[in-house]
């Protein structure tokens, strides 16, 4: 043993430069390759550059394997939209959103200038469909799958009919933005919430500014709350409720912005029911491994990768049942 | 355990031998087989080595070592190799110092090593790894996340992360580059369970 470690002496690995601008080096390489223009002349002075020692292959190839490994990242592309991608390129969202939406807004300008008031709209999303709103006022609706919102166009007025949708609300002290949703009511104060419905249930969670809950049903049951940032509140025809929540929570729960299903702990049933949600294909867990808890970030739109990995880590079988998928023990 | 060395490895001078694996060959087992190591290799040496300042220095010497040594000869037990390699670079470095601690001798036993076993559960490591990644996107500074996000998960090119972020592509460049290595060192460095020192 004493003799083989002699002869490592024989090799001092001397880099002639810091371990960090090696790192930062081979990095670049491996960054220009995968996201920067790359020509032929680039390929052979890469190459190059590797065959000079094996520092830079060591680096380059522990770097461009840790690229690979967010491969699985880009298996959560978003999903697109029916209307609108989700994006922050204003401008030409912007062109776009009027040539959709031109007729809204101008007869919505003219109306909040006069004061009338007039008909409702009705927007919706398919299944696994996802569509962003913008309205006159500069507050925008973005739509989650299988939605269907009426706006009244000239009241700052929104019912969500079903499904779920993220408000980004302009502000207006003399016209409220409210959002009715199975008799519940929120009232908005300058904020960003989102609200999904399922049948009588409604769930509201706040991420920022502030906006009035309130039930609407009249009787024993009338409630109200204000909510602030971090608040999930929940009511449904008996039920009235309100909890803080971590901010991440609040934040996973709106993955489907981005076309991501993000689970903690969660039960392979839900996990399911949540994925039935964006998909016609339909996801069935039977029995037991219904219990199973997942992890993980998965595309809303993919549920056979979500179906392969959770086969795969919890040893499920996976049947393909008259175009219905079941996964069971 | 009786003769976990590599017969074929004399220290790390292969360059007189004549090349057999190709580069590719050395690089997939190199990924496949000793990053994944890299978790435990990082333990083992900040539990033999005083200075944390060169536990990164010595993991890339130790991975020279093996890629030049994987030229000649992929060994077959890449775990043992690995861990003995980084013990003799340890020993080596301590030699170099002089002043030899105490507790200079690695202790191998202390790390499983005898057998190059598919290791702890594979469903235990698949269900990791998602969360690891996730982890370590969480863990990066904000705008190195956006630009890796947006070239991952969006598919964008740089030119058009800059135009995203409203930044110069250098910016993006720079961003990316940080962002990089640090996602290399919490996928690979971080051992994804705390504690376990012996």
């Amino acid at each position: 043993m004493s003799g083989a470690h002699d002869q490592l002496q024989a090799v001092p690995a001397k880099r002639n430069i810091p371990l960090d601008a090696l790192e930062e080096e081979a990095a670049s390489w491996v960054l220009r390759r995968q996201f920067f223009d790359w020509t032929s002349e680039d390929q052979s002075k890469l190459e190059a550059w590797l065959g000079e020692s094996p520092s830079n292959r060591v680096a380059y190839w522990r770097l461009n394997a840790a690229l690979s490994r967010t491969e699985r990242l880009s298996a959560l592309r978003p999903f697109k939209s029916d209307v609108e991608p989700k994006g922050r390129n204003f401008r030409s969202t912007l062109m776009r959103a009027v040539a959709a939406f031109a007729f809204i807004a101008v007869a919505a300008t003219a109306a909040m200038f006069y004061g009338q008031k007039g008909e409702e709209q009705t927007i919706s999303t398919a299944v696994g469909g996802h569509k962003l709103v913008k309205l006159s006022d500069g507050s925008r609706i973005e739509m989650n799958t299988d939605t269907v919102i009426r706006i009244a166009r000239w009241q700052r007025s929104v019912t969500l009919v079903r499904g779920e949708a993220f408000f980004e609300v302009r502000h207006d002290p003399i016209h409220p933005f409210t959002v009715d949703a199975a008799g519940q009511r929120i009232t908005d104060i300058g904020t960003k919430f989102d609200v999904r419905r399922d049948g009588a249930e409604v769930e509201v969670g706040l991420l920022e500014g502030s906006a009035k809950f309130e039930s609407r049903r009249g009787g024993a049951s009338a409630r109200e709350a204000e909510l602030t940032p971090g608040d999930l509140a929940s009511a449904s025809a008996h039920s009235f409720s309100v909890q803080k929540v971590e901010p991440q929570i609040l934040k996973d729960e709106l993955g489907w912005r981005r076309g991501v299903l993000i689970f903690h702990n969660t039960t392979l049933a839900d996990a399911a029911s949540e994925f039935n949600r964006y998909n016609r294909i339909k996801l069935i867990v039977e029995g037991a491994a219904g219990k199973l808890q997942i992890d993980g970030t998965f595309s809303a739109t993919d549920p056979e990768t979500f179906t392969q990995i959770a086969s795969d880590i919890l040893h499920l079988r996976v049947e393909d049942r008259h175009g219905t998928t079941v996964l069971a023990r | 355990m009786a003769d976990l060395f590599d017969p074929n490895f004399e220290g790390a001078d292969v360059r007189r031998f004549n090349v057999a694996v190709s580069a590719a060959g050395v690089e997939a087992w190199f990924v496949r087989e000793v990053l994944p190591l890299e978790a435990m290799l990082m333990q083992f040496l900040s539990n033999n080595w005083h200075n944390k300042a060169d536990l990164a220095d010595i993991r890339q010497d130790v991975y020279e070592h093996v890629c030049e040594a994987a030229r000649e000869h992929i060994p077959e037990q890449t775990k043992s190799f690995v861990f003995r390699t980084a013990r003799n670079l340890i020993i080596d470095r301590y030699r170099h110092q002089q002043v030899v601690p105490i507790e200079a001798v690695p202790d191998l036993e202390a790390f499983d090593i005898a057998a190059d076993a598919p290791g702890p559960e594979r469903a235990a490591q698949a269900r990791g790894e998602l969360r690891k990644l996730q982890i370590a996107l969480d863990e990066l500074p904000p705008r190195c996340r956006e630009a890796i996000v947006l070239g991952r998960i969006e598919g964008l090119s740089g030119r058009e992360i800059a135009s995203r972020m409203g930044i110069t592509e250098q910016a993006v460049s720079k961003h990316l580059n940080r962002g990089l290595r640090t996602l290399a060192n919490l996928i690979y460095g971080h051992p994804s369970n705390r504690g376990g020192r012996k």
